[in-house]
């Protein structure tokens, strides 16, 4: 049978209690999900924008027309936090191509646990530095370098 | 504010399509309305593309100019009574569905604060969605770059509407903002709860069908999945919106509603990977269910015809994808049914349908799967089972088996990280048409 009538009062017992119960989780849920919110808000707030990507932000503009480049960490990609950063630098350096499993380019990004880290990598690479970011992470070039 | 053109395009192109489909057939204004909305979409997700086939780069104003130039083509073939019908529409529209609209709106709050908090959205937005959109509006003819096999962790082989979506939206300015995905992870939420409302309201004229979608999306889990800006929000808003035409099909008889069914299941194909899997698992249950002669009121052969052509228009973007641009990504299969290094096990399956269970009876869904469970119970196994209804249960439960099968024979991932990481959103694309099937067959 089809209920054309919209007061509660005249809808069959079953689907009485069943709204009602309904109801009753919708609002605890509402109780739940503003709580939670009104939690999280002035914690995260200021955290909100911390992006890994934005780290590598100020290296677009020397990547600029080129297609690939190297990406470098001492650290093992496929876990969490490496992994993280190299997705989320792929995001914001995006159409560039990242390759952590290539750094044969005329450009890699090294973005090792600690500078001195990065900095014997780059020698031991014959790079040199042509941007550093204030988070530790190195552009290094190949000038030499032919594909 | 530029954004609210494109939506206001995509709307007025999903309505007039829509208009031009169904013709007298139109259903109720709030339904419309949000047909309309999700039609749109993913016809601007679609016209978006053939920019990039036909042209090899986006080119917004070519994108921005097939747009008015179908708006106008469909505005001619509607000619001034179907225009005025859509007025008519507009009409009839009565101050609850206002209040329904009202509360329905309310619920992206949360989403809206959430979306605020994390703009850049969970691990899949930024990993995957939103630097394949980015390829897509800054890669110039490099756009294809973002199928380079150096980016497989970029899930390089999965189709990609939700970027085009966004991309569309893009058009509209010169930077890739992340204001659009951060406002999209809110509209399609808005927009599913607004289907499976009105929906419900179309099929059975009982208002207080609105604890449907409240009862969802007030979840806290389910407005931080909602929030993360991931394309199992589109998946669920189209498996949604295909099984409204489907049962409008069986209860109207009328084989008009098989052509946006159709389309919403080759748009959903064109989602992600799991959308493909669904896309052809309810094609091939609507077919059946056609050719099943209890069911059938119309011709079945031009039922079946009309459901496979319009599914196979929707689904052309994949269809070229496929064919022209998807690299062969072998870091994310092995199959574990002939792997010396990595066999699929018993105790691996034993792990998966535990673990199904558990996700099912989780916290964090506030007893959600478990109500639904309860009502379906309460209605009966007949109710349940009704003609009109049997395309739900028949998808949903031949999905689980699926996903079940993949998990247990992709042995690619360790299956508890996979599971964790995973789970929760194929069964959270899901709970839009579970509830719809819940409330109808409690209703009659």
């Amino acid at each position: 049978m089809t209920h054309t009538i919209t007061n509660p009062i005249n809808l069959p017992w079953r689907h009485k209690i069943l709204g009602a119960l309904i109801a009753l989780m919708i609002a605890g849920q509402t109780v739940q999900t503003t709580m939670t919110l009104a939690r999280i808000w002035p914690l995260k707030h200021p955290a909100a924008f911390a992006f890994a990507g934005q780290k590598f932000e100020s290296l677009a503009p020397w990547l600029k027309g080129q297609a690939y480049a190297g990406y470098y960490t001492d650290r093992n990609i496929d876990d969490t936090r490496p992994l993280l950063e190299l997705l989320q630098a792929q995001n914001t350096l995006a159409p560039l191509i990242l390759d952590p499993e290539n750094i044969n380019r005329r450009f890699v990004i090294v973005n090792c646990a600690d500078i001195p880290r990065a900095i014997a990598k780059f020698k031991a690479m014959g790079a040199r530095p042509v941007a550093a970011t204030p988070y530790g992470i190195f552009l290094i070039e190949r000038p030499e370098f032919t594909p | 504010m530029i954004y609210i053109i494109p939506g206001l395009i995509s709307f007025t192109l999903g309505l007039l399509t829509l208009k031009a489909v169904l013709k007298d057939k139109v259903p109720g204004p709030l339904l419309v309305f949000f047909l309309s909305a999700t039609l749109g979409l993913g016809l601007s997700g679609f016209f978006t593309l053939t920019s990039f086939f036909l042209l090899n780069r986006l080119n917004p104003a070519f994108v921005i100019l097939l747009h008015l130039a179908v708006l106008t083509g469909l505005g001619v073939v509607l000619g001034k009574s179907g225009l005025q019908d859509i007025l008519s529409l507009v009409r009839a529209i009565r101050l609850k569905d206002i209040l329904a609209l009202g509360a329905i709106t309310a619920l992206i709050i949360p989403m809206l604060i959430f979306s605020r908090l994390y703009p850049n959205g969970g691990w899949d937005a930024w990993g995957f969605w939103n630097t394949k959109a980015r390829f897509l509006f800054l890669g110039g003819s490099a756009w294809s770059h973002m199928f380079d096999p150096a980016l497989w962790r970029v899930q390089t082989s999965y189709p990609f509407l939700l970027p085009l979506i966004n991309v569309w939206f893009w058009c509209f300015s010169s930077t890739a903002t992340y204001a659009v995905p951060a406002a999209m992870t809110c509209i399609i939420p808005w927009l599913t709860a607004g289907l499976l409302y009105s929906g419900l309201r179309e099929l059975t004229q009982n208002p207080w069908m609105i604890l449907a979608p409240l009862w969802i999306f007030t979840n806290m889990f389910i407005v931080q999945l909602s929030a993360s800006q991931y394309s199992d929000l589109l998946v669920g808003l189209f498996l949604l919106a295909a099984m409204i035409m489907f049962i409008l099909f069986q209860t109207r008889k009328a084989s008009r509603f098989l052509l946006p069914m159709g389309f919403f299941l080759g748009l959903m194909a064109f989602t992600k990977v799991d959308g493909t899997a669904l896309g052809g698992l309810t094609l091939a249950c609507a077919c059946g269910l056609i050719i099943s002669p209890k069911d059938t009121h119309v011709s079945r052969r031009r039922a079946i015809a009309v459901l496979t052509a319009s599914t196979a228009l929707g689904a052309l973007p994949l269809v070229i994808f496929i064919t022209r641009y998807a690299p062969a990504n072998n870091h994310i299969f092995i199959n574990g049914l002939t792997s010396q290094e990595h066999p699929a096990t018993c105790a691996r399956l034993a792990t998966v349908l535990v673990m199904l269970l558990r996700e099912i009876v989780s916290f964090k869904w506030n007893g959600l799967w478990i109500g639904i469970g309860a009502i379906l119970a309460c209605a009966g196994i007949r109710p349940c089972l009704r003609p009109g209804l049997r395309l739900i249960p028949a998808v949903l439960s031949l999905y689980l088996i699926l996903c079940t099968a993949t998990y247990a024979i992709n042995t690619a991932y360790d299956i508890t990280w996979w599971l964790d990481s995973s789970l929760n959103r194929i069964v959270f694309a899901l709970i839009p048409a579970a509830m719809l099937w819940a409330f109808l067959a409690h209703e009659k």
